[in-house]
């Protein structure tokens, strides 16, 4: 029998249904997309422009999709490179590296009209911002998210192992930090 | 007087999914992500991206034939361009098979100078250009030789 996902598939790779599915695509997986993309980049109008050419990317690559792995990790992992990429022109236009670029994102969190946490979050946020890139990204979907290893193993191309070890560390080095603060 | 059948007890927000996350050690409930969005935002973010990846589809269909057509023309003078290269080469090939291989100095010079119905083909698209320019060459190695 024809699983759900490969029949979505098929019809995004059928010209006559291609519209209408790539329309439930987008009401499907908007949001977790958006939060996943604005994790990584921090403020609201950079998550936006992100997820625009995420999804126009999915739509022009549908057809390249052989279907081996879940749908929604491979459009997690063209989220992902799109997030690394937009962070990478950004930083590189200012002549920073994309870790001081992410850090002083996370400073400016503060005067964001659409961030309201409260000085732990921010904290927390600081923190995660201190982390190099791949730590980053493993701990906002494995804290955040709540992906499991093996989703997060296929969308980032790395062994369950070096997750489990890279999330470890992750978790240390904030903690950490956030123990220095308070002191 | 009736019984009021609603809950008057009441709990701190967000009471339910901190009480899951504490009994089942889940990480922090999306809700309670620091992060906003603007008003309405996912509500109209369908429709921005689809309208989005049309723009870029159309766009992409445009390029794709000015790309065709680039192509087209490319290849169309390419086509041209080889054909006048091949008749000059032709006319060059042969005024230097006859010049250089066939005649004497002498023959050479009387091509050149004075009579040239002296070979009979016709001089029409002869490159006189390069007959000189042999001359000159052939010249030069012969007085680079005889100084040897």
């Amino acid at each position: 029998m024809e699983t759900e996902q490969s029949q979505l598939i098929r019809s995004l790779q059928d010209p006559e249904t291609q519209e209408l599915a790539f329309q439930r695509l987008v009401a499907t997986y908007k949001e977790r997309l958006y939060w996943h993309i604005r994790k990584i980049v921090l403020d609201h109008d950079d998550a936006n422009d992100v997820i625009q050419n995420t999804f126009i990317k999915i739509y022009m690559n549908i057809n390249s999709f052989q279907g081996q792995s879940k749908i929604y990790t491979w459009m997690y992992r063209i989220a992902t490179n799109e997030s690394l990429n937009f962070i990478q022109k950004k930083a590189s236009k200012l002549g920073l590296s994309n870790s001081s670029w992410i850090e002083a994102k996370a400073a400016g969190l503060v005067a964001d009209t659409y961030f309201d946490g409260d000085r732990a979050s921010l904290k927390l946020q600081k923190a995660i911002a201190s982390l190099p890139e791949k730590q980053r990204l493993i701990f906002n979907m494995k804290y955040f998210d709540d992906l499991k290893y093996e989703a997060i193993s296929e969308i980032l191309d790395t062994s369950v192992g070096a997750l489990k070890a890279s999330y470890h560390h992750a978790t240390q080095k904030i903690k950490k930090q956030l123990s220095d603060e308070t002191e | 007087m009736k019984p009021n059948k609603s809950n008057p007890f009441k709990v701190p927000s967000n009471y339910f999914e901190e009480l899951e996350a504490s009994l089942l050690k889940k990480p922090i409930a999306k809700s309670q992500s620091p992060f906003r969005v603007p008003p309405l935002y996912f509500e109209t973010l369908e429709e921005k991206i689809t309208q989005n990846v049309n723009k870029r589809t159309v766009k992409e269909e445009y390029a794709s034939l000015y790309t065709m057509a680039a192509i087209f023309l490319v290849l169309v003078m390419g086509f041209f361009w080889t054909q006048t290269d091949s008749e000059e080469a032709i006319a060059n090939d042969a005024i230097e098979w006859v010049v250089l291989e066939e005649m004497n100095t002498y023959e050479m010079a009387t091509f050149i100078e004075t009579d040239l119905s002296y070979v009979n083909f016709s001089t029409e698209g002869v490159n006189f250009d390069f007959i000189d320019y042999a001359l000159d060459l052939n010249e030069t190695n012969t007085y680079e030789n005889s100084s040897n």
